[in-house]
């Protein structure tokens, strides 16, 4: 359970024997990222960890703009591919952001906002320690 | 090896985001498929009239189009493709639209790459056992084992056939009588899954304390009285259909676990610790209304819609026009050389006598009158006096628990009613006389047939639920 909870990526601490995803633990289901990245050969790997911080930080850009017509749009994207990785709560937060983006009012859209944000930070922090390891290999 | 070759026949997805795509095309192409992705409504149409895939995996959300009209343009291109929707939670009801409108299956994101592929493998056996045969076989104004040419049992037909190709859920409803086993059995038949096992089982029949046991099965040693294991009917079923009948009847701590069944095809015997996945069709039927039923809290509101992906009301007999004189004379038949008898069809007063009545038992009742008359007479037709003396006591008021209002036989029958009521007994009892022939009800009131067609559509929904 506790490898589900997100705790912020710098807090993670290093894991013996895997020191790649360590960030993971935290924002990013292991059990579910692990074998999606391991259905390839290690230019898959590398692809797809690539695209998935590309896709993270288009999605990133559209949220930054705070029209809650193309937010609730994108936060529903955004749903799917994050559970699709295994980052629980991000998709959990982007589904209360889409079902709400068009139906509350400023503040509590930009108050939502943060907080998905905040975690695709965490997220894509994690994807891009994934990137640097595959790089290094 | 052969299946090797057949997975060389590319797979088209169609999913905007480049992140899912590399994820499927990799899950699929690992397995020895070939896909070709494309990230727009108008790219995968343009790549499907190139390659022609009888596969499509189709994301419900694109941006150029609906997915729904992305598919509408596939099945009218290449009405035997199988689409595959991908959809998020929140989008559950647009795919029950799309399953309706003709989808093979959908996947709710996120899904594992083992669902993916049991919906692709599922999908290419689907295409394979389609053919020419089947269209000669089941193409024809009837469809077998049902006897009758009514516009009502027409309308079922054409539903059985279309769902035929798909993997959606069918809730067949209707009166107590009508057929729903025979309609699920037809599903069956129709379907890729032919050649697999059809397994019915009624929830009404069975006590509650055993019914999870003979749904997802036993181990020994689970409770007392489990001597051996025991597959259950979901396992049974395994490759083929499961026939869920009477479910309204189901316990509500069996209907979560039903639920689970349907979400994950997955099932854990009684006393297992391990679930095992199962590839099963299901089909339900109830003689209640469902929905009613989860408006009482008798049934889990997530299931109905779960279930609820295609429905099937079978009309009761009373509407059905001349197919009551056509199922007597075929049944007879049938039942006289049983019986050693010589029956050869029904005297024109029996013919005008069964047209009127309500046969609130439906065509479950019409076999029990005929058994009767052919055990205990001789032919060769089939007269007045031989029939059970109580079916002349039926009234067509007797049949008021069906879902048809019966005709009014003065205005004093009206009073009390609303006008969508009267109009819909007025255009019942019409049909009735027509035999069940729209145009000629439609002259008859003086309106178009095509606001017969959508009244008959929209009653025979309300009635499903």
């Amino acid at each position: 359970m506790n490898q589900m909870l997100p705790t912020p990526a710098t807090e993670a601490a290093p894991e013996a024997g895997r020191p790649v995803l360590q960030g993971a633990e935290a924002a990013i289901d292991l059990a579910i990222l692990g074998p999606l990245l391991a259905m390839g050969d290690a230019e898959h790997k590398r692809a797809l960890c690539r695209q998935l911080i590309s896709d993270f930080q288009r999605i990133d850009a559209v949220l930054a703009q705070e029209s809650p017509g193309r937010v609730s749009v994108i936060a529903h994207e955004l749903k799917g591919l994050s559970g699709t990785i295994g980052a629980h709560r991000l998709a959990d937060i982007a589904a209360s952001l889409h079902e709400r983006a068009t139906r509350v009012g400023a503040a509590a859209l930009n108050a939502l906002l943060v907080a998905v944000r905040g975690e695709l930070a965490r997220v894509i922090s994690v994807l891009l320690e994934c990137e640097q390891s595959c790089n290094e290999r | 090896m052969k299946d090797a070759e057949s997975r060389a026949e590319t797979i088209l997805l169609i999913e905007d985001t480049p992140s899912l795509q590399m994820i499927y095309a990799a899950a699929l192409t690992r397995t020895g498929y070939t896909v070709e992705t494309c990230g727009t409504a108008a790219e995968g149409l343009a790549a499907f009239r190139r390659l022609r895939a009888s596969v499509v995996l189709l994301d419900l959300m694109l941006p150029d189009r609906a997915g729904l009209e992305v598919m509408r343009d596939l099945l009218a291109q290449e009405p035997q493709t199988c689409v595959i929707v991908i959809t998020a939670n929140g989008s559950i009801n647009k795919a029950v639209e799309m399953m309706r409108e003709g989808a093979h299956e959908f996947l709710v994101k996120p899904f594992d790459d083992q669902r993916l592929l049991a919906a692709v493998e599922n999908a290419r056996r689907s295409v394979r056992h389609r053919g020419p045969a089947r269209t000669e076989s089941f193409g024809g104004p009837v469809l077998a084992p049902f006897i009758g040419h009514s516009e009502p049992m027409q309308a079922v037909y054409d539903k059985i056939r279309s769902v035929a190709r798909s993997m959606a859920t069918v809730f067949i409803t209707g009166e107590s009588g009508t057929g729903k086993e025979l309609c699920a059995e037809a599903v069956h038949a129709t379907s890729a899954r032919a050649r697999g096992p059809f397994i019915a089982l009624n929830c009404g029949a069975i006590p509650v304390d055993l019914l999870e046991s003979e749904v997802f099965g036993h181990l020994r040693g689970s409770f007392t009285g489990a001597i051996s294991d025991k597959i259950g009917a979901a396992a049974a079923a395994d490759g083929g259909t499961l026939f869920l009948d009477e479910i309204c009847e189901m316990d509500l701590n069996l209907q979560t676990k039903l639920l689970r069944f349907l979400q994950t095809s997955t099932i854990t015997p009684v006393g297992a610790t391990r679930p095992r996945k199962v590839d099963v069709r299901i089909i339900c039927a109830t003689n209640r209304n469902p929905l009613e039923e989860v408006r009482r809290g008798n049934f889990r509101e997530d299931l109905y819609y779960r279930l609820h992906v295609v429905p099937i009301h079978m009309p009761p007999l009373r509407a059905r026009g001349d197919d009551v004189i056509e199922i007597a004379e075929a049944m007879l038949v049938d039942m006289a050389r049983e019986e050693g008898h010589l029956f050869e069809g029904l005297d024109p007063k029996v013919r005008e006598l069964f047209r009127g009545l309500p046969w609130p038992g439906n065509v479950r009742q019409l076999i029990n009158v005929l058994r009767n008359v052919v055990v205990l007479n001789d032919g060769p037709l089939v007269l007045p006096e031989m029939l059970p003396p109580d079916l002349f006591a039926e009234r067509r008021a007797d049949a008021a628990a069906g879902a048809a209002p019966e005709p009014p036989g003065g205005l004093g029958e009206l009073a009390g009613r609303t006008l969508a009521q009267i109009e819909r007994m007025v255009i019942e009892e019409t049909l009735r006389r027509h035999g069940g022939s729209v145009p000629k009800t439609a002259r008859e009131l003086d309106v178009s047939a095509s606001t017969i067609y959508r009244k008959l559509d929209a009653w025979a929904k309300a009635d499903a639920g």
